[in-house]
């Protein structure tokens, strides 16, 4: 099982020293559709890598934006990464961009429209998918249970599951229900990728800010998921309040406590 | 009027306060309102209005986040009513699709021109004007902020290319 760390530009003088514990990196599609193509070829000389989206929107109904697509398979051409991924989500509609991840229901309607957007995406861009579990402060009702829906969308799609364990972690606290018990649900061969990083409080709801050190329940929930499963990568996904080298060391340490299960 | 699906009423939830106000005191009516696919007003009257207001405040202050990147001294002058006096601007207001990001900010500081005279930085309003323009050129005078904290008067200096790039300059006068 391989252990690294989402790439953003305010880590690059540190990830250039190849840390110790970073075996891999997963970069964000987006980040370099407007540039940057020669840094990304020269990241991927040096680590292995993953290429993940924010912005496919595998959720919109009717077609896929297909001018971030090719940007998106631009990107992958380049990263030439082992997989890619994006979230089962919406992030446009219609009418309009969102901007930001928001929840689809688990409906076989829903089933459909996302299997069939990661099947074009997997083939367009000639790569393995795995698709995302967001968290989201709504709850939506559908005919298929969520971990029924997550189990059937690997299946129809052919795509594995990146599981975000912070995102299950925050909302099984801000819905009400046992992330073990959600785990046990979850086909293991479907889980190929984790994501992890600090949760936030604010009053009584938990937010996935993406900027706090990893908690000792989630690296708990993490090494649950990895006793489940036949885990490939486990990524820390910082994107604010960057910590100093120690800070990062000590963040990369808690993967491979990850890993041990102490 | 074609009835539309739940995706597309979801995202107008969550960009449109105002909806939310109606869906609030009244679901039914306000999927009517929006001519909500009938097979979806079930999943639509289970919708939290508590819990969709919360993700609607998710996404307003991803917008803020990047309003903050474009207009920077803007921000920092309004301090505390930043968060406030967006959030009444931007319950209400969308950006139009593309671009977004600038005519957004844009449309926020011509807000803040109307409702807080002087708290809008008047080099930062010259770039976003500048930017949403086609002008090639663009020479306005202004108090420049320095690294030592203070303002000196100079020159802002726009050159548009033909690729629609541009580039801004600063001169500053006297010592």
């Amino acid at each position: 099982m391989m252990t690294g760390i989402g790439y953003r530009r305010e880590l690059s003088a540190w990830i250039d020293t190849r840390p110790p514990g970073i075996d891999c990196l997963e970069i964000t599609a987006e980040h370099f559709f407007h540039g940057g193509e020669e840094h990304l070829a020269g990241l991927a000389k040096q680590f292995p890598l993953f290429v993940h989206g924010l912005a496919l929107s595998l959720g919109t109904p009717g077609p896929l934006d297909q001018k971030h697509l090719t940007r998106f398979a631009r990107v992958v051409g380049v990263a030439n990464p082992e997989w890619i991924s994006d979230h089962i989500a919406f992030t446009r509609t219609v009418e309009a961009d969102l901007g930001h991840l928001n929840p689809v229901p688990p409906t076989t309607e829903m089933l459909k429209v996302i299997a069939d957007h990661a099947r074009e995406v997997s083939e367009r861009c000639r790569k393995p998918m795995l698709l995302e579990n967001i968290t989201s402060h709504v709850q939506l009702a559908g005919d298929i249970k969520e971990t029924d829906f997550l189990n059937r969308l690997c299946e129809d799609s052919g795509c594995g599951l990146l599981l975000d364990v912070t995102n299950l972690f925050i909302n099984s606290q801000n819905h009400g229900f046992d992330a073990l018990e959600w785990l046990d649900e979850i086909e293991p061969r479907h889980i190929a990728q984790l994501h992890i990083v600090g949760y936030s409080r604010s009053g009584n709801r938990y937010t996935d800010s993406h900027s706090k050190p990893i908690q000792d329940e989630l690296i708990e929930l993490a090494h649950a998921v990895v006793l489940h499963a036949p885990v490939r990568a486990i990524i820390l996904e910082r994107d604010e309040d960057f910590p100093d080298v120690v800070g990062l060391e000590k963040e990369v340490a808690k993967l491979k406590r990850i890993r041990a299960g102490n | 009027m074609l009835a539309i699906d739940f995706i597309t009423a979801f995202g107008r939830l969550l960009r449109d306060g105002n909806l939310r106000d109606v869906f609030a005191l009244n679901p039914q009516h306000a999927g009517r309102q929006i001519y909500l696919r009938e097979s979806d007003l079930p999943a639509w009257l289970q919708l939290d209005p508590a819990d969709v207001e919360f993700q609607a405040e998710v996404l307003l202050r991803k917008r803020l986040d990047l309003v903050k990147w474009f207009a920077p001294e803007t921000c920092r002058r309004l301090d505390k009513k930043l968060w406030p006096v967006f959030r009444q601007f931007a319950r209400g207001n969308w950006p139009p699709e593309g671009g977004a990001k600038l005519s957004d900010t844009l449309l926020f500081c011509q807000h803040l021109r109307r409702q807080l005279p002087g708290a809008v930085a008047a080099s930062e309003w010259n770039r976003l004007d500048f930017a949403h323009s086609k002008r090639r050129l663009g020479l306005r005078w202004v108090q420049i902020p320095t690294a030592k904290m203070s303002t000196r008067r100079g020159l802002q200096f726009f050159i548009r290319g033909r690729s629609q790039r541009w580039w801004e300059f600063f001169l500053y006068l006297g010592v």
